[in-house]
């Protein structure tokens, strides 16, 4: 592959690199300075196209499920404008959604359209996608997944990271400062947070696995800040 | 994880039905939206999608093809609007969960988000369809009846308009990737 393949391999896929474009990336210092643009302008697309969903969309579709074959759609709209209108209100009250809550929700959305790959990421590209977010990562081997995301409107990375034991959702939030270790269960998994440089990290594995303290002590140990 | 939530629940209609919207809705809105740039509309795609989806549940056989068959049956539904509804409606499409104290990043993403909008439909769809959703462009070819070479060419034009674009704003993060 030569430099005009592999931009336009980039431009085509991303910044997702088959093997000759890893190949090639490894030997040219041009193309490395491309990648490092490219992989900004990728993390910014998806941040672009990832637009807010509606708070109450899940219920509002099972809601029309539920009345649809009985009801017509001025009833529909009628109890719809009424959840609505609660819905608004519980959210002027409460605020937005807890952190863990769209850690989870993130973690569980992502695995529904993100393939994790069958083997583990090049430390390098994962060590350049952290890195863009000022993250360091040291020791974790088998991460099958890395990329930027939002959480709560602020700029975080995201990992997928395999162990012996199972695989766990893994968030570096250098933009989201937490005062104190925070760890709750919801819906089957544990969401544990805990603060890290300025900001935090989340981790979010299933729940009553045992591995979650080595997992946390583990990801402590690995991961430390530039910014 | 979702394969296997999906697949656990495989002899109860409404727990798979619910697993589907929990797991896809996010994502299917997010590809309404930039199918048609009109959040109530897309709403009611979503909705639209996931009621003809628990009619037809049956039919489902496989599990590790419903996303296809939801972008699928969205993509049907939206051709049924526009041809109900098209053309005239508003466009409202808003940047909202630009946060009030925008950094650098929130005001690229924002100016993004407008270069997005300003793409053709056939640029703009292969390129949802492989960011928000992760497809391949073989799966992209096969959902927009399209060939392989076609979809990289478009996504290939739809990636190079967007950085234009941005360097045309001043947005220096793709200046090092066009120059």
């Amino acid at each position: 592959m030569n430099c005009v393949e592999f931009r336009r391999h980039c431009l085509q896929e991303g910044v997702l690199l088959d093997q000759p474009a890893t190949a090639h990336l490894e030997t040219c210092s041009e193309c490395q300075r491309f990648f490092q643009h490219q992989t900004r302008f990728e993390s910014l697309l998806a941040s672009a196209m990832a637009v807010p969903v509606p708070e109450a969309l899940v219920s509002r579709i099972k809601l029309r499920k539920s009345f649809a074959p009985r009801w017509n759609i001025r009833h529909y709209a009628m109890v719809a404008m009424l959840l609505l209108s609660v819905g608004a209100g519980l959210r002027l009250f409460y605020g937005p959604a807890p952190l863990d809550e769209a850690l989870l929700a993130h973690a569980l959305e992502s695995h529904a359209y993100r393939s994790a790959a069958d083997q583990p990421m090049p430390l390098a590209k994962v060590s350049q996608i952290a890195g863009g977010l000022g993250a360091q990562l040291t020791s974790l081997s088998d991460i099958r997944y890395a990329g930027h995301c939002r959480i709560h409107g602020r700029m975080a990375v995201h990992l997928l990271v395999n162990t012996d034991m199972g695989r766990y959702t893994l968030f570096l939030m250098p933009n989201q400062p937490l005062e104190q270790r925070i760890s709750h269960e919801i819906d089957g998994h544990e969401v544990v947070m805990f603060p890290s440089g300025k900001g935090s990290v989340g981790v979010v594995v299933p729940a009553g696995s045992d591995w979650v303290e080595s997992t946390e002590q583990q990801v402590r140990e690995a991961v430390s800040w530039s910014v | 994880m979702v394969q296997t939530t999906v697949s656990n629940s495989m002899g109860n209609k409404q727990e798979r039905y619910d697993a589907l919207v929990t797991v896809y809705s996010a994502d299917l809105f997010r590809y309404a939206l930039w199918l048609c740039r009109h959040r109530p509309m897309a709403e009611d795609l979503v909705q639209e999608t996931f009621l003809r989806a628990w009619k037809s549940l049956h039919s489902l056989r496989d599990d590790k093809a419903a996303k296809t068959w939801l972008f699928t049956i969205l993509r049907r539904e939206n051709a049924r609007q526009y041809e109900r509804y098209s053309p005239g409606f508003v466009d409202d499409y808003d940047f909202d969960g630009v946060a009030d104290d925008a950094n650098e990043d929130d005001e690229q993403v924002a100016q993004l988000r407008e270069s997005i909008n300003m793409l053709a439909d056939e640029y703009r769809e292969p390129l949802t369809l492989q960011v928000i959703a992760g497809y391949s462009s073989k799966e992209i070819a096969e959902i927009l009846d399209l060939t392989p070479g076609t979809v990289n060419t478009r996504v290939f034009r739809a990636r190079k308009q967007l950085m234009e674009l941005m360097s045309a704003g001043g947005q220096s993060v793709v200046q090092g990737v066009t120059g």
